[in-house]
């Protein structure tokens, strides 16, 4: 360091380069996080000018609200099926494209294609091809006899179908991360394997998945915050219904700060959710690691 | 031929279909006329292709518009992120101070905070400041959001450009400014890029904070300006087809082009934690 020349060799101006970012981090992240606590303990709301302090009393309404645990329920099934689904089927499809086959690059840009999409054109595109009388998937099932079905329409099914539709638009993400941490382990650990007498279940069994164990944590902390943070896919392909069977907590939070305008209350239901999602890593984190590699 | 190489051709179709026809398909629909969408079951080929719903979206509605204020925010937001991104990323490089390591975990800290959390605070802030149904407030926001990936992306591209280059440059007669602009940032490309699409595919697509902050119809981005229009002409599928197309292409001809880039961008926040 004592090499360098010029003014870059004192720390001043590197302090300058990074403060602009800070600035507006601070500004536009950490502000509005804390100010978010704050109007936590408040009875803010769009609906008038005046509000007050009021104490815990909009965290013990979240505890209480039953509305607010049949969310959180959804929310909890929403995020076991995605997290089942994306980390067996983005490891499954990551193991399969990882052997070396001629096409296999054009398969992964085919999976990787939905994921630059926005919610809302992913919306625009499933709403037809799900629509229970016109639409193309029951169209395709009534030349085999079967339907039609009410994918976004009954109840029942409502959920499962907008595990699918975010299954379609995210698989990329948990396929992408264990497909790059496959391509990181070393083909000579696979050779030495088989010399010991491995099948290729074994090798898979004991090379493969206790390398990559680190990337499925993060992939299950980021998928599982995903889940608590789905908004956008559910309000624009059922707007939580029917009967409130697709309401997820991110949804819920909106339409008490928003429709019902009681911001207050919308923040405590951030803080909770925000409160769950660092609780959720942490286990993951104690979870996964505990069990040392080599 | 063996079954091994049949079953992974088979795998690779498979996936191909699924991933790639709900996008076919929204872009067959789009050419279709209106009277054709109540057959049943649907066609899959348009009968008589027609550009007549691409006419209605583009001279009678604010989908055109709505693409221009994405674009401008995307465009404002990739400038902003990038430069914060760079700047910071070269100091964290070749800068070792003291709370370094603290301050760069702090960034990541920051993408533990969802965007849903932020939102009720922001929207109230902006409200209280007088800035809804501004383009500003949305880069602000973006770029607050994307900075800190881009921070570590950049760092990680200026680590591997040696500090020595910069040094034979100024011995060469260069300001230690000029060693920067000619030497080290042309090297660093790759990594601006990777930053620039990471942010646009986030700016263009964002929707909750869009959806607070403005209201105006001529001033909403494109996502929430789609979804008014889905609500709009509800069932019309050719015209809502053909505004989905639109904001279809120009993401996939970019991805298509710039995988490597993307591919960089999208998971080096993940990969890095």
């Amino acid at each position: 360091m004592e090499r360098k020349s010029g003014s870059l060799k004192q720390g001043w101006p590197y302090i300058l380069m990074i403060l602009p970012t800070f600035l507006l981090l601070g500004l536009v992240t950490f502000y509005p996080a804390l100010y978010n606590i704050w109007l936590s303990f408040r009875n803010e709301s769009l609906r008038t000018t005046v509000s007050s302090f009021v104490g815990l009393a909009n965290y013990r309404r979240v505890l209480s609200d039953p509305f607010f645990w049949g969310a959180l329920g959804r929310t909890v099934i929403y995020m076991i099926a995605s997290l089942v689904l994306r980390v067996v089927l983005g490891l499954a499809l990551a193991l399969v494209l990882n052997i070396p086959q001629r096409g296999r690059s054009v398969a992964r840009t085919a999976i990787l294609l939905p994921w630059v999409l926005s919610e809302i054109i992913v919306t625009a595109m499933w709403l037809w091809i799900l629509d229970h009388r016109t639409g193309l998937l029951n169209g395709l099932l009534a030349t085999v006899k079967l339907g039609p079905y009410g994918w976004l329409v009954y109840p029942g099914m409502a959920m499962g179908t907008i595990v699918m539709v975010s299954l379609w638009k995210n698989l990329a993400f948990s396929f992408l991360l264990l497909f790059a941490a496959l391509q990181q382990i070393p083909l000579d650990l696979y050779d030495s394997g088989k010399i010991d007498g491995c099948s290729s279940g074994g090798l898979i069994r004991y090379i493969t998945l206790p390398l990559i164990r680190p990337t499925v944590t993060i992939v299950t902390i980021m998928v599982s915050i995903s889940a608590f943070g789905q908004f956008s896919l559910v309000y624009s392909l059922t707007g939580g219904g029917p009967l409130r069977s697709t309401e997820l907590v991110g949804l819920y939070m909106y339409q008490q700060a928003f429709n019902f305008l009681d911001i207050g209350y919308g923040a405590a239901i951030a803080m909770v959710i925000f409160l769950i999602n660092i609780a959720l890593s942490l286990v993951y984190y104690y979870a996964l690691r505990s069990e040392s590699l080599y | 031929m063996n079954w091994k190489r049949l079953g992974l051709i088979l795998v690779y179709i498979v996936v191909i279909f699924a991933m790639v026809s709900p996008i076919v398909m929204t872009i067959l629909t789009s050419f279709k006329t209106q009277s054709e969408i109540y057959i049943f079951p649907p066609t899959i080929i348009p009968r008589n292709p027609t550009l007549e719903a691409y006419k209605n979206v583009i001279f009678s509605s604010s989908i055109p518009k709505q693409f221009y204020n994405s674009l401008k925010v995307s465009v404002l937001t990739i400038a902003l992120t990038v430069t914060l991104g760079s700047l910071a990323g070269y100091a964290f490089a070749r800068a070792s101070f003291p709370g370094k390591n603290f301050l760069l975990f702090f960034l990541l800290g920051t993408q533990m905070i969802p965007g849903l959390g932020n939102a009720i605070a922001l929207y109230y802030m902006a409200f209280k400041l007088g800035m809804l149904n501004t383009h500003l407030v949305l880069v602000l926001v973006y770029s607050a959001a994307s900075t800190p990936i881009s921070v570590w992306l950049m760092k990680s591209y200026f680590e591997q450009i040696p500090p020595e280059l910069e040094q034979a440059a100024q011995v060469d007669g260069c300001t230690p400014y000029q060693a920067l602009t000619r030497i080290v940032l042309p090297l660093a490309r790759p990594g601006m890029v990777a930053s620039a699409l990471m942010v646009f595919v986030a700016a263009w697509n964002e929707f909750l904070i869009s959806l607070l902050m403005i209201t105006r119809t001529a001033l909403k981005t494109f996502p929430v300006g789609l979804y008014a229009f889905i609500g709009q002409f509800q069932m019309d599928w050719p015209r809502i087809s053909a505004a989905a197309t639109l904001g279809v292409v120009p993401l996939v001809l970019l991805f298509l082009l710039l995988q490597r880039h993307f591919v960089a961008g999208l998971t080096a926040g993940a990969v890095k934690a």
